[in-house]
């Protein structure tokens, strides 16, 4: 049958170019809410560190960008970006960038950062379509193409905005094993080395390349396990092995880690069993059966033996690095919380709680498992690479919140194989009619309704049974049209209620700059809260250029990126010592903090408070971290424990203890604040009454409050001229003041 | 001679009533207008006009002699001996005023000082003048008028000086644009006229004592139009002027409203946080308006674009102002005609989105502005219409060319052996 003068086979590539051209529009636009509901601005915290550097890496030039040592973050250490930071994110936008400026295209970076992680999300839909047609066709392609355009699991870190290394991994982790799944099946150096390439790409963009790193070797582990070892294996493991290896050691970052740590040795460890069986297979190939068992047992022994013996001794002297904190709290959730506070401390870090699968995957993590069981099924190499995939990405979603990121795609590809498997058996209508010559192809009647993007393939099949049905009704039970309608209606139904799910999670949960806040106003008009921007602009155009900011961690990044001042601490969290200093000014009196501050050169120290407007992710609500990672480095100087009450509650109203109600953080959020209400302040996060009495600073000033009372800005005194030390100094003028006023009565 | 010196605003008027007699026993054409060269550098702005007539007359920057800065004054026809002109020189002057007290309180009175000569300026023998000063509002110590006459003075040598100085109260903002860029990108295609202004402006007045307290700021609020501080701006646009953006460097600002006036378009809006003296903040808006509001077709075959050199804003003083004018690919034998003289005008080219030779840039630059310059000035250029079809041919050809290379990509073998099939 002709349509437009193609032939069958060119049509479905023709519709499949078209669906997935779709999808790929779907993808981008389903992350656009955030930009269009405020604007095209960089996100949260780390993305704008990463816009900073991109901005940097384009205004000047790849080697200034490689040799970059930033001394206005981390003061007064630095930090040395280049070799600090997975470039692959900040060269890719630079590099679009300079490509467009050469056509004479000035799209501002900005918008290049904001829109790139949708644009790869277009991608990744793309190499999902790969990965899911080389494990099964590619109408299962379509379908996780289309199932990883829009599931939340991933969206949450591509949003436009969400301008973050994993915007683009995720593309990268897919396209890899793509390219790794096609090497294996076509043995061929070719596509080893271009998944060596890819791999280094990853290795460029994202920490999480580890994942892949030994996800690939753990493979081709079982698969030598299964007594699969072939020539194909060889080739292809070898090749992208040694090249990815050498690649990756390119990165700074990086460096000689691959030949150093544990996390690597896997790879290693394969690559090397490989090189033995290969050569016991050809040893085999030339020997008699007899002569061959006794060499091959005494040649794995001792093989065994040395590289066991050297990877001990190797770690014992230091030459290979144990395992890192991060991964031990992938194996132990309570490591992190006893070991490295700074890790817990994050709340991406958590494990993951049993509604959020739901909530980032809906009916994909139940589908998820039959899709595993099909491949269990028909078991070729691939699919052992899949189920590899899914039982280990399973295990660290549920360690971290964060890794369901890693999860997603392999649960959507699990899940597409198993639908559009339940697809092709309720609409093989050969079954049913072995009279029916031609067969309704199911790709051609896909494009009527392409615009239902997901449920296309299922509204299809509605279509099609209800032709059949005027021809046959004789046939009842599990292959009758009745029940396939059924089955296939409800499908239908699940899938609409997927994309309703993922669009409705998109937009309300992960579609907010969380830089900008809206609220309602009485009269149902929007009302953008913009307390961040507004204090951290006073602070980029009133302070002077060589102001050094002292705030907790998280804000860090904001305020290089948007206030662009020194910070003592960053999201970056390479110095725990810093940070705990920092925690320690922060919890301690006045007099202890100011001689901390007076030693970093502190000119001003910025808080989050937000106890007018009820905004919880306050300092006040951090402050226990704060205490607590001080609490490791100073254990004389801070103490968790005097920071609860005798009952042992978190406090900040009368009962708050003397110790709470001395720390500066305490004195800086409320300072002022009980005058505002004209008695006692309502802190309406906590829901408590201040204390009555008036907090006094007499070593800190307010600089500035945002018009919520969301970022207080305080200037840290100069030392006093005569050389009392400030609390005299503020004594006695007030003194001197109420006197004054005293006379004048 | 009757000199009239406003201080209502933060940029100094100072108006001239010159009664000139040619005592010479030749006609004479020329005036010379002297001003101390302390004042002569914040001069912004001078014209002079006949009073009968209403004509102006040409002005000319000449010679420093003296510490005093002379301009020449062309009449546009000679005077006869004994007989008399009457013509009015009207000047403008940024930062001859300052604040004293430096530093007030958030909520506290700002001073301003301003000094000069009590005597009109003059370089003839003057038989008779007057100043007068005229304030905002009766300020001043011990008097209760808002205008302040000193003379009259009769029989004053030519350059007579004696200080005068004025501490008055001024409760307004003194804002000062440090430099204003107006970008006007004029396209065919659209027929649309795009402006982009960016400001970079202080507040100058009396710097905030302390810090900033936003428990007092918000106690008197009912206040706030007493104080200094400056948090509300307006602007006027053309009336035709659409998809009116505001922004900064770090986003969008939403703190601003449009209203649609009879002959204008009303932007309202606040800087992220309000002004105190000191106090900096930088911004840019832009907005659409169709092209034919401002452009005209002249016969003589060429375009010629008629706008406003600034669009004031609450009587600041701009420190410098650059207009960039970017015309359409293709123009050519471009002409800029000013009614003031301009610092300096560079021609250069710009390119943007689908250009291949780039547009025609021009960009004028011009120190110590006031609302005065807000006059329009013309560019004229002579454009193609042929040259409309430049950008869709370009870019036909840059894809044209992309298939090409892709189809003879596509019919090359790459592969080392044979593809065994």
């Amino acid at each position: 049958m002709k349509v437009l003068g193609l032939d069958p086979q060119h049509q479905a590539s023709l519709l499949k170019v078209i669906i997935l051209g779709l999808i790929a529009a779907v993808a981008i636009s389903s992350r656009l809410f955030s930009i269009i509901r405020f604007e095209s601005v960089i996100h949260e915290f780390d993305p704008w560190f990463n816009y900073r550097t991109t901005r940097r890496l384009v205004q000047t030039n790849f080697y200034e960008f490689w040799n970059w040592f930033d001394e206005r973050s981390w003061y007064p250490l630095g930090r040395v970006v280049g070799g600090t930071v997975y470039p692959g994110l900040m060269v890719t936008s630079a590099t679009i960038h300079n490509i467009l400026h050469a056509l004479n295209f000035p799209v501002d970076i900005r918008n290049i950062c904001v829109l790139l992680a949708p644009l790869f999300s277009a991608f990744t839909a793309i190499a999902a379509y790969l990965l899911t047609s080389e494990m099964k066709d590619s109408s299962a392609g379509l379908l996780a193409a289309a199932f990883i355009g829009v599931a939340p699991g991933y969206i949450s870190r591509s949003v436009a905005g969400s301008y973050d290394n994993e915007g683009i991994a995720i593309f990268l982790l897919m396209f890899t094993f793509y390219l790794w799944i096609k090497s294996l099946k076509e043995g061929s150096a070719f596509f080893g080395g271009l998944t060596a390439l890819f791999y280094f790409y990853m290795v460029a963009a994202w920490g999480g390349y580890v994942f892949i790193i030994n996800l690939i070797p753990l493979h081709v582990f079982a698969l030598i396990l299964m007594g699969r070892f072939s020539t194909r294996l060889y080739v292809a493991y070898s090749s992208f092995y040694v090249l990815g290896t050498l690649m990756s050691m390119q990165i700074p970052f990086v460096g000689f880690q691959p030949t150093r740590t544990s996390e690597h040795m896997a790879a290693l460890g394969i690559f090397g069993l490989l090189q033995i069986i290969a050569f016991v297979e050809l040893v085999r190939s030339h020997l008699a059966s007899n002569q061959f068992q006794i060499l091959f047992k005494g040649f794995i022994f001792i093989s065994f033996v040395t590289m066991f013996s050297a990877l001990v001794i190797l770690t014992v002297s230091g030459y290979i690095a144990p395992w890192t904190g991060r991964f031990y709290s992938l194996w132990d959730t309570g490591y992190a919380k006893k070991y490295i506070p700074i890790i817990a401390s994050v709340s991406e870090h958590q494990p993951t709680a049993w509604p959020s699968f739901f909530f980032d995957l809906e009916m994909l993590i139940f589908l998820f498992p039959a899709g595993i069981y099909l491949c269990f099924k028909e078991l070729r190499d691939e699919h052992v690479f899949v189920i590899l995939y899914g039982i280990t990405a399973s295990y660290f979603a549920g360690v971290m919140v964060r890794l369901m990121l890693t999860l997603t795609p392999i649960v959507c590809v699990s899940s597409a194989i198993a639908i559009s498997r339940l697809l092709d058996t309720y609409l093989d209508i050969n079954v049913v009619d072995p009279e029916t010559s031609e067969p309704t192809p199911v790709v051609e009647s896909k494009p009527k309704d392409k615009h239902k993007k997901v449920g296309d393939s299922s509204r299809s099949a509605a279509t099609s049974t209800k032709a059949e049905k005027k021809k046959k009704k004789q046939f009842f039970g599990i292959i009758g049209n009745d029940t396939r309608g059924l089955i296939l209606l409800n499908f239908f139904f699940f899938l609409v209620i997927f994309v309703w799910h993922c669009t409705w999670v998109t937009s309300n949960a992960y579609s907010s700059p969380s830089i900008v806040l809206a609220s309602r106003q009485a009269d149902g008009s929007q009302y953008i809260i913009d307390d961040f921007r507004e204090a951290y602009y006073w602070l980029r155009k009133n302070t002077d250029d060589s102001a050094k900011v002292m705030s907790w961690w998280d804000y860090g990044y904001q305020i290089a990126g948007m206030a662009d001042r020194t910070t003592l601490v960053d999201n970056n969290t390479w110095n725990n010592t810093h940070i705990a200093t920092v925690g320690k000014a922060m919890s301690s009196s006045e007099d202890v903090a100011y001689e901390i501050m007076r030693r970093h050169d502190v000119t001003h120290v910025l808080i989050i408070f937000g106890g007018l407007l009820g905004y919880s992710g306050d300092d006040i609500n951090k402050f226990l971290w704060m205490i607590r990672i001080a609490e490791g480095v100073y254990p004389d100087d801070v103490k968790e424990g005097n920071f609860f009450t005798a009952r042992g509650e978190y406090r900040v109203d009368d009962e708050a203890t003397p110790t709470m109600r001395k720390s500066i953080m305490y004195k800086m959020s409320y300072h002022n604040y009980n005058e505002l209400f004209g008695g006692q302040g309502q802190d309406r996060v906590r829901g408590a009454r201040l204390p009555a009495e008036k907090i006094k600073l007499s070593t800190l000033e307010e600089a500035f409050t945002s018009e919520n009372w969301i970022v207080r800005i305080y200037k840290v005194k100069d030392l006093d001229n005569i050389g009392r030390n400030l609390e005299q100094a503020s004594a006695f003028e007030a003194g001197k003041k109420s006197r004054r006023s005293k006379k004048k009565q | 001679m009757a000199r009239t010196i406003d201080l209502s605003s933060y940029v100094v008027r100072e108006s001239t009533a010159v009664v000139s007699q040619n005592v010479h026993t030749e006609p004479v054409g020329e005036y010379y207008f002297p001003i101390p060269d302390v004042l002569a550098e914040h001069l912004a702005y001078i014209e002079v006009k006949e009073k009968k007539t209403d004509k102006f007359f040409a002005v000319e920057k000449v010679d420093l002699v003296k510490w005093t800065q002379y301009y020449k004054i062309y009449f546009d026809h000679r005077i006869d001996p004994q007989e008399k002109i009457l013509f009015i020189v009207k000047t403008a002057y940024t930062h001859a005023v300052t604040p004293y007290p430096f530093e007030i309180a958030q909520t506290g009175r700002q001073n301003l000082i301003y000094r000069g000569n009590i005597y009109g300026n003059s370089a003839y023998y003057t038989e008779k003048q007057k100043t007068n000063v005229k304030l905002v509002k009766p300020g001043l110590v011990s008097r209760n008028t808002n205008i302040i006459t000193y003379g009259s003075f009769s029989d004053q040598e030519p350059g007579a000086f004696d200080e005068l100085s004025v501490h008055y109260e001024f409760q307004q903002a003194i804002l000062t644009v440090k430099g204003l860029r107006r970008d006007l990108e004029i396209s065919h295609w659209g027929g649309n006229l795009a402006v982009e202004e960016h400001f970079n402006l202080t507040h100058d007045g009396a710097k905030l004592k302390g810090q900033f307290s936003r428990l007092e700021y918000q106690q008197t609020q009912f206040i706030h139009h007493e104080t200094t501080m400056a948090r509300d701006f307006l602007v006027k646009l053309p009336a035709r002027a659409s998809d009116v953006y505001y922004r900064d460097e770090i986003g969008n600002v939403s703190t601003s409203r449009l209203r649609n006036e009879r002959d204008t378009t009303v932007l309202e809006f606040r800087p992220r946080y309000p002004l105190f003296g000191g106090w900096n903040y930088t911004w840019h808006y832009g907005y659409n308006v169709p092209l034919g509001d401002f452009l005209r077709y002249h016969k003589s075959g060429r375009y010629i674009l008629n706008i406003p050199f600034i669009n004031p804003l609450h009587n600041a003083a701009f420190d410098h102002v650059q207009v960039r004018i970017i015309l359409p690919e293709g123009a050519s034998n471009v002409k800029v005609e000013t009614p003031f003289p301009i610092s300096r005008e560079t021609h250069g080219v710009h390119k943007t989105y689908f250009d291949s030779k780039g547009r025609y840039l021009v960009v004028l630059d011009k120190f110590n502005v006031v609302e005065e310059h807000s006059k329009n000035f013309q560019v004229s250029y002579e454009y193609n219409s042929l040259e409309l079809l430049r950008k869709p041919l370009v870019a036909t050809t840059f894809f044209l060319c992309g298939f090409l290379l892709n189809m003879v990509f596509s019919r090359m073998e790459f592969s080392i052996g044979k593809k065994v099939q």
